[in-house]
């Protein structure tokens, strides 16, 4: 039914301007050529076309005497019974091969047990991952470099390592949960944290600290602020107090398998 | 009562002739301030420094803490390539004056700034011993090149160069882009038919009598020389051949004659024999790129840059058209300005369209440069790269784990990379801002 509406619409088409003399029954009863079977005489043309042409002219000649000149030397390599007669072309596919000095191979055996070093601090990198706003990653790594710059400057020590004490020093323990029972009053459970948290925690602190700062450098602010921490004076240490207090009042809650 | 109360009101307020007659109480005026804080809450930020990453490091007495690097060349008339040497203090006082150290060189690691002996370096320290024999208008020269690449080091090397000579006067216009980006007070001063800047000028004319005290007291004025007082009431102040120009340059005058001090200053040392005088500008790009100054006239229309005295006094050293006996003019380039094509067209490096509009090339500046002789500054060699390494490690600039991973070898090729194959600035911050 589909192919005869198409059809018939491409027919009235055609034919708007022109008057057709046939009744509209026969123009449906109508046999397109695209219908018909191919005839055989076009068939055999495009065979003939794929088929390629064998010329005879002097490449053809040539091509074959050199084909002649492979099969004569290979029967003569054979009888004469050379072993591996295509050994040479092999060669020169093997010299292209790398082959490491034993000076090479030497210290690719003492580097083996030395773990492949890190790009970056896994601790100053989540740092900047908690800095960082709007995924804008460089920025927030050059808010961290420069503020670890200053603390380098002051303090005169690795400020990777400073960063690390400070985290430890000040990060929380433990965090107390609230479970609703449903039934009776809600449970406060003391949990404890792993590194992770504790560093996320502390420098959560550090950054509210930051803030209280008085330069428009957010760098100057949280190198200002690392320095503090390190040295002890911090407003995180009372939360941190105030925390594990609390940790402490609900000690008996503590689930212990 | 209440019907009544209703009636009388709605009564009332058919007749309100009486309350738009009435004179209105006049309202105390109060002063409301600026209400910064919308929110009510007081935000109080006491604590920690105010500055802006680059003031606080450069400004807070970091210095004093700094590493005192071990044997330690200091940096004398023997300049050998390659190796790293530092300023005396002597230098060092003198050459802080000058505006010579920048914010972002991170000297402040070091107990003294340091600096690395290249091969530009010779080239410098030829200039500067050329400057003391020929005419300024045959020693001419520009430093050119990228960002960070050592232009301002090396301008750094050669005023320490000259105040080793002792008898060298330095005039240093440490950041040119001060002459024509707005930021001074200016007057047209009729009688030199120049604007001058006073500020700008008190400035300039303090770290000149600072760094060259000893030379400036051995010239003695040629004539005399008369600079009237602010008013008819103040006295005008008198200078006889007997003043040395160090008396002409300390002298107490009002800010509308100091552009006629700095005149006749100039006058006085285009006219001496005895010592040497050396022009160093950097950020001289400043002025090729803003032939228009940000400054306006009477008539509302900006000012062309060498319509100011002292950007005049630059050109014409540059062009030659006025040469110190013994003398020369050293100009570095900076990359913090849009890259001009008067500069380079200037100095013969490239030939401009002739169609382009004055706003992008500016011929008459252009002319000003023919005959100063370009330099490029190239990039730091392994070599060179390794041995700034070491004197790194030493003011223990680097991470630990970046020194437990790597050997020697390793840092210096990693860096070498990290540098953009030897670029000062770039090799600094990966060594100092990686973390």
């Amino acid at each position: 039914m589909f192919s005869r509406t198409i059809l018939r619409n491409s027919i009235i088409k055609s034919q708007t301007q022109v008057i057709t003399p046939f009744p509209r029954a026969y123009l449906f009863s109508i046999r397109f050529n695209s219908t018909l079977p191919p005839s055989n005489q076009n068939n055999s043309k495009i065979q003939k076309k794929d088929e390629l042409p064998i010329k005879e002219g002097e490449e053809e000649e040539e091509a074959q005497a050199w084909l002649d000149a492979v099969k004569e030397l290979r029967e003569r390599y054979i009888s004469q019974g050379i072993p591996d007669y295509e050994s040479a072309h092999m060669k020169q596919l093997k010299s292209e091969v790398f082959e490491p000095s034993e000076e090479q191979l030497a210290k690719y055996a003492s580097l083996q047990d030395k773990p492949i070093p890190l790009r970056n601090d896994p601790v100053v990198q989540h740092c900047t991952n908690m800095v960082m706003k709007d995924g804008k990653k460089s920025k927030a790594q050059k808010y961290i470099a420069r503020a670890l710059y200053i603390v380098r400057l002051k303090l005169r020590q690795d400020p990777v390592n400073v960063l690390k004490e400070t985290l430890d020093k000040l990060g929380p323990l433990m965090e107390t949960k609230t479970y609703k029972t449903r039934v009776a009053k809600n449970l406060v459970v003391p949990v404890p944290l792993n590194q992770r948290q504790r560093y996320r925690r502390a420098f959560l602190w550090i950054l509210e600290g930051s803030d209280k700062r008085r330069s428009k450098d957010f760098s100057v602010r949280l190198g200002e602020e690392i320095i503090d921490a390190y040295l002890g004076r911090s407003s995180g240490y009372d939360k941190r107090a105030q925390i594990h207090k609390q940790a402490m009042l609900h000690r008996a809650y503590v689930k212990l398998r | 009562m209440l019907r009544l109360s209703v009636v009388f009101r709605s009564s009332k307020l058919f007749s309100t002739s009486a309350l738009q007659l009435a004179a209105s109480r006049p309202v105390k005026a109060t002063a409301k301030g600026f209400k910064g804080n919308v929110s009510g809450k007081k935000n109080r930020k006491t604590a920690g420094s105010f500055r802006f990453f680059e003031d606080h490091i450069h400004y807070t007495k970091n210095r004093e803490e700094g590493t005192q690097l071990s044997n330690l060349e200091f940096f004398g008339n023997e300049l050998h390539s390659n190796k790293v040497v530092g300023f005396t203090e002597k230098q060092v006082q003198k050459l802080v004056q000058l505006g010579a150290f920048k914010k972002d060189q991170f000297n402040e690691l070091f107990k003294v700034p340091i600096t690395l002996l290249r091969n530009e370096t010779e080239i410098i320290h030829k200039f500067i011993t050329s400057t003391q024999s020929t005419p300024s208008s045959e020693n001419r020269i520009c430093l050119l090149g990228e960002r960070g690449i050592g232009k301002t080091t090396l301008l750094t090397q050669a005023q320490a160069l000259a105040l080793n000579n002792g008898n060298t006067i330095i005039i240093p216009i440490s950041y040119a882009l001060k002459l024509v980006d707005g930021t001074n007070d200016y007057f047209y001063d009729s009688k030199l038919g120049t604007y001058t800047q006073p500020m700008y000028l008190k400035k300039l004319l303090a770290k000149i009598e600072y760094v060259n005290k000893e030379s400036l007291q051995k010239l003695s004025l040629s004539q005399d020389y008369t600079i009237d007082g602010i008013s008819k009431d103040k006295a005008s102040v008198k200078f006889t051949p007997k003043h040395s120009l160090l008396d002409l340059v300390k002298a107490n005058v009002a800010g509308r004659q100091r552009g006629k001090v700095f005149q006749i200053l100039i006058n006085e040392l285009l006219k001496q024999n005895k010592s040497s005088v050396l022009l160093t500008v950097d950020n001289f790009s400043a002025l090729t790129s803003n032939p228009i100054t940000a400054y306006r006239n009477i008539e509302n229309k900006l000012i062309y840059t060498e319509e100011f005295q002292i950007s005049k006094f630059i050109f014409q050293l540059t062009s030659g058209e006025i040469s110190f006996n013994q003398g020369g003019v050293l100009l570095a380039t900076s990359s913090d300005d849009k890259p001009s094509i008067t500069l380079k067209h200037g100095l013969g490096l490239i030939e401009a369209d002739p169609y382009l509009k004055e706003s992008e090339f500016s011929r008459q500046l252009a002319s000003k440069l023919v005959g100063v002789k370009p330099i490029e500054v190239s990039k730091l060699s392994k070599e060179n790269v390794s041995i700034l390494i070491e004197k790194y490690i030493e003011a223990q600039a680097f991470n630990n784990f970046e020194l437990e991973a790597n050997s020697k070898e390793h840092l210096v090729n990693q860096k070498y990379v990290l540098s953009g194959n030897g670029n000062p600035l770039e090799l600094l911050k990966s060594i100092t801002l990686y973390h």
